[in-house]
């Protein structure tokens, strides 16, 4: 009998086996661009939301005073990002990471923080990673606070939960706003009061363009 | 036989290969849904700052509530306050832990180191900057938050508390031909408001760190004058004695039936400024700038008859 047929189907059969291995992750889910990769994340598969912003020029929407108050708030926001990274990719709720909270967030903010790390360390939670930021640019200018818009997205957040890994949803992969508002009182840094990203209850994830 | 075996081994290894590529490697789901895997112990699948899942909590929709930090977020529920609120509906914030019983604070602003109020046990002189409240709910008596406690208010009930006392003016109803007289039918009758009543209107409350200035500016006034209604989308224009027929309005009506079957003979004409409300907050803000929904003014009434224009015919003798 002629088998030859038979081989041909199950090497198909074999080949294909493979290339869906290969498309597939260990959480069958489909592999990410790698974080140093300059491929574009332009969302092509979602059709619910167009892009709102853009980084178009901003810069002279606002005088060299509020430019540079500007720098220094992403400056020390991007600072506490640092800081904090590796006590959230810890998870664990120690005085380190309240007296970080407690130097980059306005009043209650910090202690909510701390609040969010004591849950994670509860539920054997961490977060490692920071998000990539394609732009930045101010929202709203006050005299003692403003508001930042970023384009972001979570690819390089790694998450896991008592040695489980633990998926990000798809969203949060493509560019995605992030606000952060800051305030600076008189004789105090620049703190954080809020960073919204789309993720709490109630919050619309908004898209932006690259 | 041998090739019963081949076929055997063929088909098995076909057989794997659509299972392997049909079945998930893994039970998580793809897209922006938790994953579909259930979460042990009760929990449920929330979502973390950054968009990770994780299994927490006693079940939820998936989201976390008041997400206020970089790569953590808080609760922003307040267990021991009324219904959990942290902000009552004055935009007053729950406060704990200064010392007293927690309640709903007044906020009278920020003040330096170095500023002495009148505590519980007598004069008190702050040591580091804060925020000076009342709870006077609960006793009469100011106490310091220092700045590091400070808490931080929702701007949108600020703004609603703002609203709420914002001076809106009552619409001073004008016609020509003059309300409580009468109009005809036919006649295009003006409508308008005195100057200064389509004004915006601002003010700013604060609750702690937080500051939140409303604006509510007129849009149109609504009128309704019984048999009909018209927007108008400015105060109108004030009708003056001598003015001539050619002038012209952008805000009238004209009626076509008589008033004489309404109560007093006379439509009662009723007008409503709209408001468009916007907000701002500086300070410490959750947010930090939005709408309300249109308000409306205080209405205010009057009454005009419409009546119908006699035509007098004269019939002139023809002259011989």
């Amino acid at each position: 009998m002629n088998i030859r047929r038979p081989l041909a189907l199950a090497a198909a059969g074999i080949a294909f086996t493979l290339a869906a291995a290969a498309c597939n992750n260990s959480n069958g889910e489909t592999p990410l661009p790698a974080p140093d990769t300059t491929t574009s994340a332009a969302p092509t598969e979602e059709a619910t939301q167009e892009p709102t912003q853009d980084a178009s020029p901003w810069t002279e929407e606002y005088t060299s005073a509020e430019i540079r108050m500007y720098e220094r708030a992403l400056q020390r926001f991007t600072r506490y990002e640092e800081l904090a990274e590796p006590i959230w990719a810890e998870g664990k709720a120690t005085d380190e990471a309240e007296k970080l909270f407690k130097d980059f967030f306005f009043g209650q903010a910090s202690h909510r923080q701390f609040d969010q790390l004591r849950e994670w360390e509860q539920i054997g939670f961490q977060i490692s990673g920071t998000p990539r930021v394609h732009w930045s640019k101010p929202s709203l200018m006050g005299n003692s606070n403003l508001a930042i818009d970023q384009c972001i997205d979570s690819t390089p957040l790694q998450g896991s939960q008592n040695g489980e890994e633990r998926p990000t949803a798809k969203k949060f992969l493509r560019p995605h706003l992030r606000t952060i508002s800051m305030i600076k009182e008189e004789g105090q840094p620049w703190r954080i009061v809020t960073v919204s990203d789309g993720s709490a209850q109630g919050e619309e994830i908004r898209r932006c363009k690259i | 036989m041998q090739d019963l075996r081949t076929w055997a081994l063929l088909t098995t290894g076909l057989l794997t290969a659509f299972l392997l590529v049909a079945v998930p490697t893994s039970a998580l789901a793809e897209g922006d849904g938790p994953p579909d895997t259930p979460c042990p112990n009760g929990q449920a699948w929330t979502l973390q700052p950054g968009g990770v899942w994780a299994c927490a909590g006693s079940g939820n929709d998936g989201t976390k509530p008041g997400n206020t930090g970089g790569t953590g977020g808080g609760g922003a529920t307040c267990p021991s306050a009324p219904d959990g609120k942290c902000t009552d509906d004055k935009g007053r914030p729950w406060l704990e832990a200064y010392g007293g019983p927690p309640c709903y604070g007044d906020s009278a602003g920020p003040v330096d180191a170095g500023y002495t109020y009148l505590g519980p046990n007598g004069s008190v002189t702050t040591t580091e900057p804060g925020y000076l409240y009342t709870c006077v709910a609960v006793f009469p008596w100011e106490f310091v938050i220092p700045e590091a406690d400070a808490p931080v208010v929702d701007p949108v009930v600020l703004a609603n508390q703002a609203v709420d006392r914002l001076p809106f003016a009552v619409p001073e109803i004008n016609t020509a031909p003059a309300a409580g007289g009468r109009t005809w039918v036919g006649l295009e009758t003006w409508l308008w408001l005195p100057d200064g009543q389509m004004d915006s209107l601002s003010l700013t409350v604060r609750a702690g760190a937080t500051s939140v200035t409303v604006t509510a500016s007129p849009t149109r006034v609504d009128w309704d004058l019984t048999e009909g209604s018209t927007a108008c989308y400015s105060s109108g224009r004030e009708w003056i004695r001598g003015m001539s027929g050619n002038e012209q309005t952008d805000c009238s009506y004209t009626f076509s039936t008589l008033s004489r079957n309404q109560p007093d003979g006379k439509y009662p004409v009723t007008a409503t400024i709209a408001y468009a409300v916007t907000w701002t907050c500086t300070g410490a803000c959750t947010s930090t700038s939005g709408d309300l929904p249109e308000v409306s003014s205080l209405s205010s009434s009057t009454a005009i008859a419409v009546e119908e224009r006699q035509t007098v015919v004269r019939r002139h003798p023809k002259t011989r």
